[in-house]
């Protein structure tokens, strides 16, 4: 009797929970625009008429998008620190959080995705020099 | 070294996406997006083909997702995708990487009726054609029926119970969590809306004149496509001047051409061809021919001599 009561809440606050969020992602507009969405869908054979899943695909596709940004800044970030530079070079370098090949690489090893980037085509004296230690 | 763009003027530039195909379109609106993440990330700049990259695996993701969302439908008989679906799509991806609550079988579960009907009711309130999405099908009541079996332990405190919800998944939470807490991204630009020109013509349908074919079918094509066309000397001369073999052996047949039918005449000339060097310069043309004079079975197109 117990256990079924605490179901019956837990399966109510899942409910409410998921209700609440269908009707906020209708007010939610997700960075990645519907028609794009629907297009890419379309190609897979993906079919629903609720514009709330088609949020909710944009959603999960926008948030996947964020984490491994946001992984890889903090590569950059860790690099920028390694590096031990007088302190008014860390301070320009702070600024200019670029987003690279070698960063984007290490982060998204972790979801599995294997990007290899082409170190140099030999095409210019200045080939094969690390980017970081450059001047810009 | 690869060029480095400022994520600004990714979001900022309008003048090249008219110009682009319809696949090429659909990446650099993605590219814009996906800079625009980035933006909210922290970086000020990328290189170009770090953000290229990135979009390429964005779209990968996506459709990822739709393909797992629409397979799972489709192994349970329905043609239309729903929540459950995507969840479960969601889920399999997430898996690579890992979230708490994974190996809990539990969740695979169906979700709730209860929720699970007023869900489909909201549907089938929205959608036309609301009846392929109410019926759950074989593939469904199977996870339901492995779990039964698959947990014995489970039983005492009845595993086939709609109180395990499959939509308390943690990668779905995380997605609430990931709604609520970051401020919304609107897209930079207005996109420009491209009509498709391929529904604007409807397939061509059927004359009513024709009752013995049902109207369902498509219609018949243009009549232009089977009629004979009248014009025909035109073209005909043209590529009889146009070429030596026309030259060579055309003569006698442009005579008859003249009339304008694509058929050719009952009684035709005598073709002459000739094996070798010739010493026949009235033609122009030197090299070899191919003689058909010794053949007695081509002599249907001879005249009698």
């Amino acid at each position: 009797m117990n256990q079924n009561q605490g179901g019956n809440d837990a399966r109510h606050d899942d409910d409410s929970a998921l209700t609440d969020f269908l009707a906020s992602l209708v007010d939610y507009t997700p960075t990645i625009p519907d028609e794009l969405v629907e297009h890419y869908l379309g190609k897979s054979g993906f079919q629903c008429p609720d514009v709330r899943l088609i949020r909710l695909v944009a959603v999960a596709t926008q948030k996947f998008v964020a984490e491994v940004a946001g992984d890889a800044l903090q590569q950059c970030k860790a690099r920028q620190s390694a590096v031990v530079k007088d302190k008014r070079d860390k301070q320009q370098k702070d600024k200019r959080l670029i987003l690279s090949m070698e960063d984007l690489s290490k982060a998204l090893r972790e979801y599995g995705v294997n990007v290899k980037h082409q170190e140099y085509f030999a095409d210019n004296p200045s080939t094969g020099i690390d980017p970081t230690s450059r001047d810009e | 070294m690869s060029k480095v763009i400022f994520l600004q003027t990714v979001t900022m530039e309008t003048e090249t996406l008219e110009t682009l195909g319809p696949s090429e379109f659909s990446f650099a609106i993605m590219k814009v997006a996906v800079a625009q993440i980035c933006q909210s990330a922290g970086f000020r700049a990328a290189q170009s083909s770090a953000l290229e990259t990135l979009t390429r695996i964005a779209t990968i993701y996506l459709q990822s997702l739709a393909k797992s969302a629409a397979t799972r439908a489709a192994a349970g008989g329905r043609t239309q995708s729903n929540i459950f679906d995507v969840v479960h799509a969601f889920r399999d991806l997430s898996s690579n990487h890992g979230f708490a609550g994974a190996s809990d079988h539990s969740v695979s579960v169906l979700a709730s009726t209860p929720l699970m009907a007023s869900y489909l009711q909201s549907l089938t309130k929205s959608a036309s054609s609301g009846r392929k999405q109410s019926v759950i099908f074989d593939y469904d009541y199977e996870c339901l029926h492995a779990l039964k079996v698959l947990s014995p332990s489970r039983r005492s405190t009845g595993a086939a119970n709609p109180n395990l919800c499959s939509l308390a998944s943690t990668p779905l939470i995380d997605i609430v969590r990931f709604v609520y807490s970051h401020r919304e991204i609107p897209f930079a630009r207005p996109l420009p809306r491209r009509s498709s020109p391929s529904l604007n013509s409807p397939p061509p349908c059927n004359p009513k004149q024709s009752s013995h074919i049902p109207a369902w079918l498509p219609g018949f094509p243009d009549p232009s496509t089977y009629t004979q066309p009248k014009i025909q000397t035109i073209s005909e001369s043209n590529w009889n001047a146009g070429t030596e073999a026309g030259k060579y052996s055309g003569k006698e047949k442009k005579k008859k051409s003249k009339a304008g039918n694509m058929e050719l005449p009952e009684k035709r000339e005598k073709v002459r061809f000739k094996l070798g060097e010739t010493k026949d310069r009235r033609k122009g043309i030197g090299g070899k021919r191919v003689s058909w004079r010794n053949h007695h079975q081509n002599s249907k197109f001879e005249k009698q001599r």
